[in-house]
Parts: C-alpha cells; structure tokens; sequence
C-alpha cells in the first residue's frame, strides 16, 4: 500500500455507538487499496454493510454508528478523525459520489445549471465565465442533446436516465481521484442502463479514476469491476480479480452467491443459498457463514478466519476455501434444461386454461378533472392477447411501465379492461371479480411483488394462511390447522414461523407465506408480479426453485411476470415480450431467445447476455 | 399559469357559494322564524306580521338566497333590523379595525416563528428545539382567553408595562387604535407564533433529511451553504400556505380574545350580532369571514404556484 | 388464546413506551389526576358550590379557604374542584359523535377512492372555510345550550378533522397488496373494512380522538367563556375565568385558579395522546401537515 495508492483502506471497523455493553460491527477489518484507472466492485447480499462502507469513505457514517478502528487514506492523506471543514474540502475534490437514485438527489428548487454552478465554484478555481463553459462540456460528456436546454432545465424536467447522467456529470465536477458508485443504475431501463454503464467505463479509463461500484446486481459488477470483493456481515470475506473470483471462487459464500444467480447461458436452475445473513454481530471468535456454510467445521464455529494472500491479488477468509475451480460439481438438469432443448416443440396448446382476447386497460381511475373536460384516462394496454395452458408457464417481459402488472389485476379481476375478453376453463371471465363464482376465484391466484406489502402486518401468518381455507373450502377445527400447517410446510417454512407476525420474518420468507396463501385456494392459475424482484438473488433463487418444484407436483400454471430475461428463461415454457403496452414478440423461450425477431426482444437479449460473457 | 389561476379562482367562488348556502339555509331553518328572532321577543303581533308578510313576498328560500348573492355581488348584505343600518355600513370600520390588528399581530409572530421554526429544526435535540416546543405546547393548546388574560394579569395588571383592556368605539381613528392594540395583538401574536413555528420546523425537518440535502453535504458545500441553498429555499414554499392560513385564522377566527380585549372588531360584532339575533348581520359576517378565507388561500396559492418550479415548469 | 396474549403484550408495550417518555408519564400524571379530581369531588368538596354570601365576597386565600372566594362570596377552590365535569363529560361525549361520524366518513371515501372520493374531499375542502365558532355560536343561541344541542353540533363540525385524519389513514392501506388479495378472494366489504384495514387504522383514530378531545375542551370552554356553554350558576372553567376577569384587579385567584386547572387539563390530554402517538409509531404532523 504505497503512497501512490489513490485509496486504502486497512483494518477498518464501524460499530454502533452504545456504551454499554459489547461493540457490535457493521464493518470489521475491512481492508483494501485502489489505484488510479482501477474498478473494485463490491457484492453482497442487502444489509452485508456495503452503504456503510461507502459512507465511511465519505465520512459520513450515520448517527449511531462509530468508527472502531483503521485508517482511510486518500492520496496517501489521513481521513479519518479529520474535522468537518477538511471533509467538506476534501469531498468532490478528492472523491466523488454517484448516487442510488438521482431524481431525489438534486434539490428541486435549483436549475441544473446551478447545481453545476455551485459545484464548479465550490470545487475548481475556473473564473465565472469558464465554469458554465465547463459545465456545458461537462453535460455534453454525458452525451446528453443540448446541453444549454439541460442546464437551464429543473431537475423535474428531466428523465430519470438523464437525472442519473447529470448525477454522473456532478462528481466528476470537481475532478475526483475516487468516484464512489452506489447502485447507480438500479432504478434504470435495461437500455438506458446498458448506456450508462457503458459510459462509466469510458469515463473511469479516460480520466483514470479509482472507482469503487456497489451493487446487489452481480451481472452489473461483473462487467464493471477489475476487481471484486465479496462483502459478508460487514466483513470482506474474499477479494480476486474479477475473471478470477467469477470462475472460482474460493470462498463458499461467493460461490453460492454466484451460483445463485440466474444465467442467461446455464443449462441449470440457479441454485439458492439457504439462510439469512446475521445483523450487526459482536467481535465474535467464529466465522460469521459457518451457520449457512455446507463445509463449516468445529473450526469454523470456534475461530475467526483470519485474512490470508492465496497470491498477491487473491485475498481470502476462510478456513476450507474450495479449490480453485471447483465451483461445478455436476448438478443435476433440472426442469429448466430440458425445457430449453424441447423447445421449438412447444405450441400453443389446444385446450387452453386461460385466453385473453384483445384487451384494453386503462391504469388509472377516471378524476374529477377528467369529468369535467370530457376525457378519458390514456390506455396503458392494448391490443393484448395470449393463452395459456394448464401447467404452463407464460412468461410476461418487459420494462418498467410496459403494463404487465396491469395485464395481471385484470385477469385477477381488481381491474376492469375498457375492451376485450376473458375466458378461464371455457367460460366468460367477468372483468370485476365480485361479479365472478367463487370456484373461478379461488382457481385464479395472485402473488404480489413486494411481501412487505401484501401480507397485512396485523395478522400473524396463521391467520393469513387459514382465511383463504375457510373461505374458499369452508375448513373448520382440526381439518384447518392441519392443512394450514401442510401449507407452511410445502413452503419450507418451519412450523413455529406460523405464529409469527410479517414483521417478524425476512423477505424471503414473507414471500413464502405469500405463495402459501395462493397455494391455500387450490389454483390453477397462479399470477406471479414480480415476486423475485423484491429479493436477493440468494432468496430469489431459492423461490423460482419452490415455484418450479410446485408446478412439477401440482400442475398448476403460471403467469409469470419479470423484467429480467434471465429468471424468465428459467421458469416459462412462452415468453410474451411487451413495449409500452403492446405485444411487441410471443412465442416459445427457447426460440425466441435463440432467434428474436423483434429489435426490442432481441435488446433485452442482449442486455441480459452481457453478463454472461464475465462467467466461465 | 393563467390556467391554474382561473381553475383556483372557480374554486375559491364555489367555495364561497357553498359556505354561503350552507350559513343561509342553517339561518332560514331554525326554528323561531327569522322575523321572532330579529324582532326580539318584545316585537308586537302587528310588526311581526308585517315582517312576515315582506319576506314571504320575496319567494321562496331559493330564489331569497339568489337576491342576497346578487346584491352581496354589489356590496349591499342587507339591513339589519336591529342595529337599523346596513350592514356592509356595520362591518365596513370594524373589518379595517381587525385588519389593523392581525397585520401588527402577524408582523410580529410571522417573522419570529420562521426564525425559531427553521433554528429549532437545525438544532435538533439541543436546548432551542426543548424550550421551543414548550412555548409552543402552551400557545398552542392552552385556551386564547386564558393565554389574553394571563397577559393581561401579568403585564397590565402586574408589572404595568402594557394598556389593559380600553373601550374604544368602531369608528375611532386609527391613532386612537394603534396605542392599545399592544396588549392584544402580543396575545394575538403568541397564539399564532406557536402554531406557525410548529408548522415550519416540521417542514424545515422534512427538508433536511431529504436525500438531496444529504447529497449536497456528501457532494462537499460548506454546511452554511447547504442550509442557505438547499434548504430555506424548499423549505420556505409550504411554509408560505402555513402562513396564509394562519394569517386567514388572525382575520377571522379568533373571536374570543377580541372579546377578552373588547376590541372594536369583528369579533365583538359577531358577539353582539349573535347574541341580538340579528341575523342579516351574521349571514354578512359569515359571508365576509368566508371571503377573506378563500381570498387569502387563493392568494397564497397563487404564489407558492408562481414560486414552485416543480408546478410552474411543464415535465418535458 | 394466543391472540389475547399477543393483545396483552401489544398493551404492555404501548404502556411502556408512553410511560418512558417523560412528556408521556407527566401527562398521563395530570391527566389521572384530574380524572381521579372529578370523581372524588362532588363528595369532597368544603362548601356548596353556589351558596353565596355576602360577608365572604372578595376573601383572599386562608384555611377557611384555601383559593379564596369570588365576587359573589362563593368558594373558589370548591367551584374549580367541580368546574371540569361538565366540560369533560359533553366533549368525551361529542369526540364519540365526531370520531364515530368522521371514521364512518373517511373510511368510506379513501375505501371508495376514485371520483365519490374526489368529490367528498372538495367538499371538506370548502368547509374549512366556514366560521364554525360563529355556527355554533348561533346554533347555542337559537336552540339552547342544552348539552345535547353542544354534543351534536361540536360533534358534527370536529367531524370533519376526523373524517381527513381517517381517509388519509384508509387511503394509505387500501393501496396495499394484501387488500387487493382480499378483493380478489370476493370478501364483502364490510369484512375488508372491519378485518383488513380497521386493525392497520385503529391506533391512529385512538391518538387523533384524544387529539380531538384537547380542542374540543378548547371550544367548549371558549364557549362557557362566551356564556354560551354551561348555564350559571353551575360551575364551570370558563364561565368562572370569564366572570372573575372583571375583578382581576381585586381577586386574581379566582380567575387564576381555573385557568391553571382547564390548562393543565387539556395540556395533560395533549402530552398524553402525543406520547401514545410516538408509542404506537403514528407521525401526527403527518396527519396535520395535509390540514
């Protein structure tokens, strides 16, 4: 770790700041260095301690939390301990960051030509008149059209794509050695993310800048980093090259992170890494993994793996690091294998479960306003129809705002089309669901995205289990709580969780409780929005596997709406790909991905491929 | 711009519209017909009679409330019948006379709840934001005639240092007003103070931990910056309809402590006009309290409209 | 079983977490004792609340009594030992009418959504601009001030702060996921509201009831002040402030005495319902800030 180094970080801990009794981490021995021109990218999975590593770069760790140990050199210079008026120099002059969501960043009152302003002036020794030169070149390096309109513009006025580029253009205002990247692109489109990211590269090599990006998003990592660490508990568990730690990881929860990604070229089911990671621990004498880790040993339990050099740029913490490239053990073909070479086979099937005949629909609710001027709220669908057949998976991809979940209330019935049809077993779906038998309601089964929000908090799972059981099948006593404790248990939920409130669980596991609420009415339809997209890969992989095995067992069908081409692949038999609203491509996954013939399909192909190109 | 004015300006006339309608038809349906209760009990069968026949003569109810609208729109609310003036001629001198009163009472709370309001909300958890929200629990939930006695008794009665309680008439030129409205208007001011101060801290918390202020401190600007830039300015926008509905509240509500002080103003007018059964007084008064409601929001409004970019710039 | 041992140990907590906070334990103090002060009362109190006395009129503080007495010679401490009853019982009594009414309201409109929703805000909307004090001061005037005729007519204004604070409330959990899942089962509304939602709203129309409460007591004492709450020569708060102030310069003490016990009352009532607020997690200038 030499002067030269533009950022070092050695045996760094965070801990929160209460008096009494044991520290607890957020971060421990956290130690790294970064050169000029380098990319660390850091994964792990939510509440490893990633954001509080980036904070702690900034000094700004937030209230209640402590800076234990270590040392954060910038440029060879000291940083923590410095005073506020040394941070705030130091800040967008030295290191820079990009953040998460960039709409919320910029203060709403100032043009974007002000906020260039003030970082220009604050942070360079240009004279006024060059500084909205620069400002405007600036904005021009992010490829933005007119970059006179945009600094004039409010940060309202702009896109979400182009917030994140003036976001961008703001730390690299003050000419940053270290530009600290925090999911930048979460919130993006697929193609508007491909360009961004495409962008930051450009610009780290131009400018040779020291950049550390954090996501959740391995895909993203992979075709960022030169290097990556692998981040656990607060701990940095492993950290390689990136070609390196993507083909072989060392350390077992590396490799089951990776594993558990979905894959665009695999011929298997992402595997899931079972187990939750633990919140802020005391600075215990064991490995924090050993309780989710297949190979832990008494060693593991009783002491802390100490960091060791496998070489020079291969960093390691554990006690039975796997081999090098022993990765792939011959995994079983799942279902999704087969699938894929089956697949122009797969037509449109006969007898179909569930057709959707021309539909129309309007998201949003006539207003008063509307009344008043004698219009109609825009269609956010049209002129969408498909089928599926029982025990098929159809898979529904498209961006944000494509109309998706809309497609899915409507044939849940909570959303009334402006036109078309549905049919379910042959009979006519009536577009509200009070209006529909109790058998085609409990034959239709929706999962929602986020399980925080679909499970009422009030209610401990039990209850939210059982309401379905009595109402749909009229179940009472002893009959109940056995099927409610059948339920739980096809979910793979220990049955104590029963009693348990959501708030009480992870999300994992609130989705679980989710799919068991669905399974309770006995579908043959299930209406799956998004249900992975709340989650971590390691959990999201373990629910398409339940999803799966379930469909196996039961035969039930899905409709199975994503964003992401990977975790579709794996799951749907079709894909319909839509664009704002309309059916853009259809037809069986495997020759859809393999031959898309529409550009559209074939961008989100190839967005969703890019990443596979990093993995062996 | 000229479009969001027009919209707010329907709005705030079928407000008035609606408020009127409502205080009209309660006036018509209570009970004791409107002639028993402006003539008073004393009243003679025969006057009584004669003023049934003179409104039974005007139509019925609806066609009464559409005269009244359309002579208020000339500024003729009517005669009272107990005060046998008009009753825009009653409520002309006491309307300026509480006007007088909030302004002086706004100039002083407005300014000082801004200032306490956005320093209790940056020292947080330190003395400032302790003691201030005291002071404000008291202004806000101790009743107006207790806080306007208690002043009274503490610094007229007490310590001498302000007029007490004075009887001025209506009508009485304004430099007999302006010595004694000190007593009231300080009452007046700390009541409101504590409510708007309370109102502009919240907001001025809600900007600070804002995601773009966090950002401009991580992007480096000197904290003084921060607070000057990034914070009064958005923090300042709703604090204007706080303000505005405040400074509506000093106009026409309030009564009490402009009873407490017996000041010529609208409240004791209403007391009287009230307590006389004059109803073609309170329908006036209810009219003009409503008007300078919906005048003030409207005005505020327009404004926070003008100076939002978020609503005065078009997404492009 | 579980589910009332689960509820008793939600109790507990809230219970807990007031009474740590030492706004919360300092109102729930004065709050308990002024409660305790109204019922022991009528039975403790040294003289008749309206026996008057010409040779005692204008009595500083003394044993014989321990506030004084009035211009009229009338026992100061008796008259504010039983001065809050009134007052505390018609607006218990009118917060039930305006949290009931507003509830019903307001949960209907943000369950409804949509245009009714719209409409019945706009509605809302135009009615704070009505002079309520100047309404109810007529509607006292013209049909009496029997308590009833004060319940129902405090009770319909506070309504509608009520009917604000529930819709907000409703609104914020009629979007979530697991109501549409109860919609698309077919469950009646009624089960919705009363299984699904009330649970999720009940804690925030509890704290904005007491909130209620503390302005209500603020009317009605305006009111009582006014000579248009409770009738002389019962004893109340306000009509005692308002009939002592003429002598402020002679008596202080009869005017302080209730002006000290009405403020403490409705102080004790806010600190109160603040603490349980920030106990059960409930933002209140969240509510406000939409006012």
């Amino acid at each position: 770790m030499s002067a030269a180094c533009a950022l070092s970080v050695s045996s760094l801990s965070v801990r929160l700041s209460r008096p009494d009794g044991e520290p607890r981490f957020i971060l421990r021995d956290i130690g790294f260095a970064l050169d000029r021109g380098e990319t660390l990218g850091i994964v792990g999975e939510s509440g490893c301690g990633k954001s509080t590593l980036l904070a702690a770069m900034l000094g700004s760790i937030g209230k209640g939390l402590q800076i234990g140990t270590g040392s954060i050199r910038l440029d060879g210079r000291e940083i923590v301990g410095i005073d506020r008026q040394q941070l705030e120099h130091l800040r967008g002059r030295q290191i820079a960051l990009v953040p998460q969501n960039a709409a919320q960043t910029l203060t709403p009152s100032l043009t974007i030509g002000r906020h260039f302003e003030e970082q220009l002036a604050l942070k360079t020794d240009l004279p006024a008149a060059a500084r909205r030169e620069r400002a405007a070149e600036l904005v021009a390096t992010m490829r933005l059209p007119d970059p006179a309109a945009v600094l004039a513009r409010y940060p309202h006025q702009l896109s979400g794509g182009q917030q994140q580029r003036i976001g961008i253009a703001l730390a690299l205002a003050g000419q940053p050695s270290v530009l600290l990247l925090d999911e930048p692109t979460t919130a993006l489109d697929v193609t508007t993310k491909l360009a961004i990211l495409d962008l930051l590269r450009e610009i780290g090599a131009q400018e040779k800048l020291a950049m550390i990006y954090v996501s959740h998003d391995i895909g993203v990592i992979a075709c960022m980093s030169d290097r990556i660490g692998v981040v656990y508990a607060g701990e940095l568990v492993e950290e390689a090259q990136a070609l390196v730690l993507l083909n072989s990881p060392r350390h077992p929860y590396a490799a089951g992170l990776l594993a558990s990604v979905p894959r665009m070229e695999a011929q298997t089911m992402p595997e899931a890494l079972p187990g939750t990671p633990p919140g802020p621990r005391p600075a215990s004498a064991y490995c924090a993994f050993s309780p989710r880790c297949a190979r832990a040993t008494g060693l593991c339990r009783t002491q802390w793996p100490a960091q060791t050099q496998l070489t020079p740029e291969h960093r390691l913490a554990c006690h039975h690091p796997l081999e090098p490239f022993g990765l792939r053990p011959d995994r079983p073909a799942s279902i999704a294998t087969i699938r894929q070479t089956a697949n122009g086979a797969i037509q449109a099937p006969d007898i179909p479960l569930i057709t959707v005949e021309s539909l129309e629909i309007a998201y949003r609710k006539r207003s008063l306003a509307d009344f008043t001027r004698g219009r109609t709220p825009q269609a956010t669908v049209s002129d969408v129809s498909f089928t599926v057949a029982p025990g098929e998976v159809l898979g529904l991809i498209g961006e944000s705002g494509s109309g998706k979940s809309t497609i899915l209330r409507s044939i849940a019935g909570l959303l009334a089309p402006r036109h078309g049809e549905m049919r379910f077993a042959g009979q006519v779906l009536a577009d509200n669901v009070a209006c529909r038998s109790p058998d085609q309601r409990g034959r239709i089964q929706m999962i929602y995205q986020n399980p925080d929000d679909s499970l009422n908090p009030r209610q401990s799972v039990r209850q939210i289990i059982q309401r379905p059981l009595i109402w749909f099948r009229g179940l009472k006593g002893a009959e109940l709580d056995a099927e409610v404790k059948a339920l739980v248990d096809t979910v793979r939920l220990p049955a104590r969780h029963a009693e348990r409130r959501p708030g009480e669980l992870s999300g994992g596991e609130k989705q679980r409780v989710a799919i068991a609420r669905a399974l309770a009415a006995r579908p043959s339809l299930l209406l799956c929005d998004e249900i992975t997209s709340a989650l971590d890969v390691s959990v999201q992989a373990a629910i398409l596997g339940l999803l799966d095995e379930l469909r196996r067992e039961t035969n039930v069908a899905m409709l199975f709406v994503s964003h992401d081409m990977a975790v579709i692949r794996h799951i749907a038999d079709r894909i319909v790909i839509l664009q704002a609203g309309r059916i853009c491509e259809a037809g069986a996954t495997g020759t859809i991905m393999a031959h898309p013939s529409h550009p559209y399909s074939a961008s989100l192909i190839a967005a969703a491929c890019g990443y596979d190109a990093y993995f062996r | 711009m000229l479009g969001f004015a027009l919209r707010r300006v329907t709005v705030g006339l079928a407000t008035l519209v609606a408020v009127t309608l409502l205080m009209f038809l309660s006036v018509s349906a209570l009970p004791g017909d409107q002639c028993s209760a402006s003539l008073g009990r004393t009243a003679t069968e025969g006057a009584l009679a004669r003023c049934r026949q003179e409104i039974s003569g005007q139509g019925n109810i609806a066609v009464r409330y559409v005269r009244w609208t359309a002579s208020a729109m000339t500024g003729d609310l009517g005669t009272s019948h107990v005060r046998k003036e008009p009753v825009a001629a009653a409520l002309a001198p006491r309307l300026f006379n509480t006007f007088v009163l909030a302004s002086v009472a706004a100039g002083i709370a407005f300014p000082l709840a801004i200032v306490l309001g956005v320093l209790a909300a940056l020292r947080r958890d330190q003395a400032v934001d302790i003691g201030l929200p005291t002071l404000t629990l008291i202004g806000m939930t101790v009743p107006e005639f207790v806080s306007a006695t208690m002043l009274v008794l503490v610094f007229s009665i007490w310590l001498g240092w302000l007029p007490g309680i004075s009887m001025i008439p209506p009508d009485a030129p304004i430099s007999r007003i302006l010595p004694v409205i000190a007593t009231p208007a300080l009452a007046l001011a700390f009541i409101s103070m504590a409510h708007t101060m309370r109102m502009v801290r919240s907001c001025t918390i809600d900007v600070l931990e804002s995601c773009y202020v966090h950002m401009a401190r991580l992007r480096g600007v000197p904290e003084r910056l921060v607070v000057w830039r990034h914070v009064l300015p958005n923090a300042m926008l709703p604090a204007i309809g706080i303000i505005a509905l405040q400074f509506a509240t000093l106009l026409a509500g309030v009564v009490v402590i402009k009873v407490v002080f017996n000041y010529p103003g609208l409240g004791r007018l209403t007391m009287d006009a009230i307590s006389n059964r004059d109803l073609p007084l309170v329908l006036g008064i209810a009219a003009t309290l409503a008007a300078i409601y919906v005048a003030v929001t409207l005005v505020a409004d327009l404004l926070m409209f003008a100076l939002n970019p978020r609503l005065r710039t078009v997404r492009s | 079983m579980n589910r009332t041992s689960t509820a008793l140990s939600d109790v507990r907590r809230v219970a807990k977490a007031v009474l740590v906070q030492p706004s919360g334990a300092l109102g729930l103090v004065i709050l308990v004792f002024h409660v305790l002060m109204m019922v022991v009362a009528p039975i403790v109190v040294p003289y008749d609340y309206a026996a008057q006395s010409a040779s005692d009129m204008f009595l500083p503080p003394s044993s014989a009594h321990w506030l004084g007495t009035d211009n009229l010679g009338r026992d100061v401490l008796t008259r504010v030992m039983l001065g809050g009853q009134a007052a505390a019982v018609t607006t218990v009594l009118a917060t039930t009418v305006a949290v009931a009414w507003g509830a019903v309201a307001g949960i209907t409109a943000g369950y409804r959504g949509g245009l009714f929703d719209e409409l019945f805000m706009r509605l809302i909307d135009s009615f704070q601009a009505v002079p309520w004090l100047l309404f109810v001061m007529l509607i006292a005037v013209t049909l009496g001030n029997a308590p009833i005729v004060l319940i129902l007519v405090l009770g319909f204004c506070y309504g509608l702060q009520s009917a604000r604070v529930a819709r907000a409330a409703t609104l914020d959990i009629v979007a979530r996921d697991y109501i549409w899942a109860a919609k698309a089962r077919g469950e009646p509304m009624l089960t919705i509201l009363w299984q699904e939602i009330m649970p999720n709203i009940r804690n925030v129309l509890l704290v904005d009831g007491a909130m209620q409460w503390s302005w209500m007591l603020l009317w009605f004492s305006s009111l009582s002040f006014l000579g248009l709450g409770v009738s002389p020569p019962h004893p109340d708060w306000g009509l005692m402030i308002s009939d002592a102030r003429l002598y402020l310069t002679v008596i202080p003490w009869a005017a302080l005495a209730p002006m000290i016990a009405l403020s403490t009352f409705i102080i004790g009532i806010n600190l109160t319902a603040d603490a349980f607020g920030k106990a059960l997690g409930i933002d209140r200038s969240a509510g406000e800030a939409g006012a």
